[in-house]
């Protein structure tokens, strides 16, 4: 039997989010909290739900019980749920503390200083959307790939309020039409953030790579379009530190190289990456937000 | 020698298109997909590069793009009036 596939498909309905961010906006943001516990815990007790999160949590805690596995699920669920309610405390208040150390401050401007773009690749784990929303700070554009289905009704921080600020989407839908704003945008030496940990419906051209212990496939893209514009690839991973805070940090700097025409060279730094992504889901458990099973791989991988 | 001859010459060039030559290349057909010069979406990075390096042209976004990327027409046309500071 095929896994869960993945779809942006939002599991609460419209109404459901409109309370919560009604709430934000006439109480203020303590009062989502206690109803997003709640929430979390009546979908947490769905089977249809907790089933999203196997495929992770029994390779990162294999052997657990029952319970434990429940709780296990509770606290990724309850984790993503806090994720996506900070994220619409920003949109609608403004308030998120979210920082970049010092150190990797400095190394994305020494980056952006190389005038050949950046690309940013990142995952679905912590507060990854409102973190590469605060790259705007380096002053230089900002475009985000993402596909984002009919059924996902879950708002950005940008689409709560007029006048925020927002980055260039990328809509990956068409494949031509995207990878050419995704490619002009390195041209024009902006900032490409993209998702390492996603690979689109439809999407043929992946690595296969080692995660976890089992398969799972990489797009081939972010590093194919560095390759080819010569950008070097950021790897930034972002996680919560407490109620509307989060940290991003550097976790590596990939420098693509190939001559050859056949992207298999370029799979040794898929690899890199799906590396330190395992590394991090080692630190930092609950903060892995890909609710399918990213192991079931199927065909029309590259080897 | 015209933007169009041009352009083929650096698209079989750059994106190594075996057997095909400028006289080869329709003007009004399609680039990408069936029917056409047949390019894939990996060409359309290739293509994107190389009216950059050749031309000194940027595509501003994805509306850009698909106006532009449909014939060989419609990509000199964008071309030339970027050149020229209308596109």
């Amino acid at each position: 039997m095929r896994g869960q596939q993945w779809s942006s498909r939002s599991l609460g309905s419209k109404f459901k989010h409109q309370i919560f961010y009604s709430l934000i906006r006439w109480l203020g943001a303590w009062a989502a909290y206690p109803l997003l516990y709640v929430v979390v815990f009546y979908y947490s007790l769905l089977p249809s739900v907790r089933r999203r999160s196997q495929p992770y949590l029994s390779r990162r805690f294999p052997g657990s019980g029952r319970f434990s596995r429940w709780r296990q699920a509770f606290r990724l669920n309850l984790c993503f749920g806090l994720v996506l309610l900070e994220r619409a405390i920003m949109g609608i208040t403004g308030r998120m503390d979210f920082s970049v150390d010092d150190q990797s401050e400095e190394r994305i401007r020494q980056l952006l200083a190389e005038g050949r773009g950046l690309v940013v690749l990142s995952a679905h784990v912590g507060a990854w959307q409102t973190g590469l929303g605060r790259l705007d700070t380096f002053g230089t554009p900002i475009n985000i790939v993402q596909r984002r289905q009919s059924a996902d009704v879950d708002r950005h921080y940008f689409e709560h309020r007029k006048g925020v600020k927002a980055p260039n989407i990328i809509e990956a839908a068409e494949p031509v039409v995207s990878l050419a704003a995704m490619t002009s945008a390195l041209v024009r030496r902006e900032v490409l953030c993209m998702m390492g940990d996603r690979v689109w419906p439809g999407e043929n051209l992946t690595f296969k790579v080692s995660f976890m212990g089992g398969p799972i496939l990489i797009s081939a893209m972010p590093f194919y379009l560095a390759n080819k514009v010569g950008t070097p690839i950021v790897v930034v991973f972002t996680r919560r530190t407490g109620r509307s805070q989060g940290v991003g940090e550097i976790w590596t700097i990939i420098r693509p190289r190939s001559d050859s025409r056949n992207t298999d060279d370029l799979a040794p730094y898929a690899k890199i990456f799906a590396d330190h992504l395992e590394r991090y889901v080692a630190a930092e458990p609950f903060e892995f937000f890909n609710f399918y099973d990213l192991w079931n791989i199927g065909d029309g991988h590259v080897d | 020698m015209s933007i169009k001859d041009d352009l083929k010459k650096w698209v079989i060039n750059d994106l190594h298109l075996e057997d095909v030559t400028p006289e080869g290349i329709v003007d009004d057909e399609p680039l990408f997909g069936d029917g056409g010069l047949g390019l894939d979406s990996l060409d359309a990075v290739e293509l994107v590069v190389l009216i950059q390096k050749r031309f000194g042209v940027v595509i501003k976004d994805m509306e850009e793009a698909k106006e532009a990327f449909v014939s060989v027409n419609s990509l000199s046309e964008f071309i030339l009036g970027r050149q020229a500071g209308t596109a």
